[in-house]
């Protein structure tokens, strides 16, 4: 009995062994999809009878590859409706697993081969159970978490409790359910001899506003203190409520330490905002979220938001939602906003639903840099609710009065760029996750590198459009060396390489002024060359270098990031 | 009888004025600027050249006599306090950025040109009220 167990076990383990995954987390070890050019002959014989596979020898340009990667079949997997394209879509199993992306580089260099590529591993999407991480009313209640794609970054990357996100606001509830902020991350600004004082343990809303009250129609925009001091508890809940609870929402930096720093007196004034940003970078924090602002520029914030950008904290902030009209005498619409109109300063914008700038947010050049889900819900050009959920310091007002079924809950919903910034500041969390020393540029470059377009139609901002969290996390996994290769960054053909393979030296050829750095990084990441400020036609020496693939990495003058592949031999 | 509301009288009136200088003391805004700025209190930075020299309490304020070149102003605008409140990281240039609260603070702009104009002072500037952005 025990031996049967025994081989059993043995051979249970030499199941996993086989479909383990020891090169790639995130690709198929030793399996390719390689598509043939459209106008290549499909002549080739596949064996309908024995799994659609195909013999080797149908293509005679590729033997000696085959025989170098150790090729072990070729299959005809995909016929669906006898499409043409995926009739030339071919799956390569091959034995030397760690040379995939040699192997695609050098399938690359046949002009019969139109892409070449590692089949990506799908994963069981995290599914959290926080009851409203879903439908109320049989409405999206997560569509700003949907948008970012936070279910697949989630995969990726779970917040660590050793990085700190600061929300720096009116005040912040720290004892809610669904944030539970640690007393020595509170803190909040006491006159001491005319002095504010920096107050540890607690940053909630003065003990005037009384937090069960329930407002009616009426009052809401005119007399609803609970709701009004429940903006900053609304942005903790965005950037790192508690996931996967059984409680409330999900965020997108849930697992990160938040830190919730008051700025307003108690008349609501918000005037402590250099105070609270020096209290939480010289308490830890990683990242800050500012969702405040004004037209007005001071040379104090200016540097001391400097001092913290200058020791590695990454700064958020709102760009503002007087898109349309100004609230400020003498101001035009659509207004600089400071602090996020500071250049080391990620200023955020809001979308809808629909993938469009909310009409309310800043836009354009030098006001927003990157935009995140902040508005409504969108149908047929229309808004509706709900806009985004959250934590709060009151009982739902806002959704209960505009006919959802939420009521007697520390959640509602809000909308603004206020609520857009912490999202971006909970992911700039999760990348700081993946790689703790990620500078404010580059978290900036991941955010940017990887965004998804903004929906056609849509007002412009700086950057390239909405955080993608799946690819951010990728890329800041990236420069982490967790992965090592750059495949998801944009590869164009703006920039040329030749000759490839190459044996001691590379040209670079690119337009005047395009490219401000050239990096030469081996297949683990690892630079191990540069090239500052390289000419319109550069030439690289890389006799040096052990035989085997390279990334080539670009920074553009834009700071766009493109990564080529080349061979040394 | 008389004389009791008189007393009465006389203590509502008192009161009443306690309360309203009270306010007004304790008022976030400027009515020349808006109401953009707080009021009764200024930023000003001196130059990096400048020397570190002066001692800074416990509580973040400087004795006023540590700023000779500001006893024309530490009068004519009534200063009441000097603080350093700002030293994140000992940042030089933070090191000598200081908040005056004065008392005449209807004169803000004259205290920041006055400020302007003082050769060891880089600049000086009125602090704005920030807003909710939702």
């Amino acid at each position: 009995m025990r031996k049967f167990i025994l081989l059993s076990l043995l051979f249970l383990i030499s199941i996993c062994g086989i479909e383990a995954q020891n090169v790639s987390p995130h690709y198929v070890d030793g399996m390719l999809y390689v598509k043939l050019t459209d106008n290549y002959p499909l002549t080739f014989k596949v064996d309908v009878d024995n799994g659609r596979t195909i013999n080797e020898s149908e293509f005679p340009f590729l033997q000696e590859l085959f025989a170098k990667y150790g090729v072990t079949l070729i299959a005809q997997e995909f016929y669906l409706f006898d499409d043409e394209k995926l009739l030339r879509t071919l799956t390569i199993w091959f034995s030397e697993v760690e040379k995939a992306d040699e192997f695609i580089a050098e399938l690359l260099l046949h002009k019969e081969i139109e892409y070449a590529e590692k089949p990506t591993i799908k994963k069981r999407l995290f599914n959290p159970d926080d009851p409203y991480y879903g439908q109320i009313d049989n409405l999206n209640m997560k569509w700003h978490l949907d948008m970012i794609k936070a279910s697949y970054a989630w995969d990726l990357q779970w917040g660590s409790p050793t990085i700190k996100v600061a929300i720096v606001d009116d005040a912040i509830w720290g004892g809610h359910e669904d944030l539970q902020i640690s007393s020595n991350n509170l803190c909040h600004f006491k006159k001491v001899g005319g002095v504010p004082t920096a107050t540890t343990g607690s940053a909630s809303p003065p003990s005037s506003v009384n937090q069960n009250m329930t407002c009616n129609e009426s009052t809401f925009y005119t007399n609803c203190a609970a709701y009004d001091w429940s903006h900053g508890t609304h942005c903790a809940g965005l950037a790192g409520a508690i996931t996967n609870n059984g409680k409330g929402v999900a965020s997108i930096g849930s697992g990160v330490s938040l830190m919730g720093v008051r700025m307003s007196t108690d008349d609501g004034s918000m005037i402590y905002y250099n105070n609270a940003v020096q209290w939480a970078a010289q308490n830890g924090a990683k990242v800050i979220s500012m969702s405040y602002g004004s037209p007005l520029q001071d040379q104090t914030e200016r540097q001391v938001l400097q001092t913290a950008y200058n020791r590695g904290i990454i700064l958020v902030a709102a760009a503002g939602n007087e898109g349309e009209e100004s609230d400020y005498e003498g101001y035009e619409p659509n207004y600089i906003s400071y602090p996020a109109g500071y250049p080391f300063v990620i200023s955020v914008a809001s979308v809808n639903s629909n993938k469009k700038l909310s009409s309310f947010s800043q836009y354009g050049p030098g006001r927003a840099d990157i935009a995140a889900p902040g508005g409504f819900t969108v149908i047929n050009n229309q808004e509706y609710l709900p806009n985004i959920l959250s934590t709060t310091y009151c009982k739902t007002q806002f959704l209960r009065l505009t006919g959802f079924s939420l009521s007697n809950v520390y959640y509602d919903g809000m909308q603004g760029t206020s609520m857009a910034c912490p999202i971006v500041a909970g992911l700039c969390g999760l990348l700081a996750s993946a790689y703790p020393t990620i500078t404010p540029a580059q978290a900036k470059e991941c955010l940017q590198s990887t965004a998804q377009p903004l929906a056609s139609g849509s007002r412009p901002i700086d950057g390239n459009g909405i955080i993608n969290a799946y690819s951010a996390v990728l890329c800041a996994q990236e420069l982490a060396g967790n992965v090592g290769i750059c495949d998801k960054l944009t590869l164009t053909n703006q920039i040329s390489v030749y000759p490839n393979p190459a044996q001691d030296i590379l040209y670079v050829v690119s337009e005047e002024g395009e490219v401000k750095k050239i990096e030469i990084l081996d297949v683990a990441g690892r630079c191990v060359a540069t090239e500052l400020m390289p000419k319109s036609e550069t030439i690289l020496s890389i006799s040096n270098l052990t035989n085997g693939l390279y990334l080539l990495k670009f920074t553009c003058s834009n700071n766009e990031i493109i990564i080529k592949k080349f061979i040394k031999q | 009888m008389k004389t009791v509301k008189k007393y009465t009288l006389l203590l509502i009136i008192i009161v009443a004025v306690v309360f309203v200088s009270c306010k007004t003391t304790e008022q976030n805004v400027t009515p020349s600027t808006s109401g953009e700025y707080q009021a009764g209190v200024v930023m000003f930075k001196l130059k990096d050249d400048y020397p570190l020299n002066f001692s800074v309490k416990e509580d973040k304020s400087i004795d006023l006599k540590e700023f000779k070149f500001l006893e024309k102003e530490i009068k004519k605008f009534e200063i009441v306090q000097i603080t350093r409140p700002f030293d994140l990281f000992d940042d030089p240039k933070l090191l000598r950025t200081f908040k005056i609260a004065f008392k005449k603070e209807k004169n803000i702009d004259a205290l920041i040109d006055a400020l302007n104009a003082i050769p060891e002072i880089e600049y000086a500037e009125k602090i704005p009220i920030k807003r909710k952005l939702k």
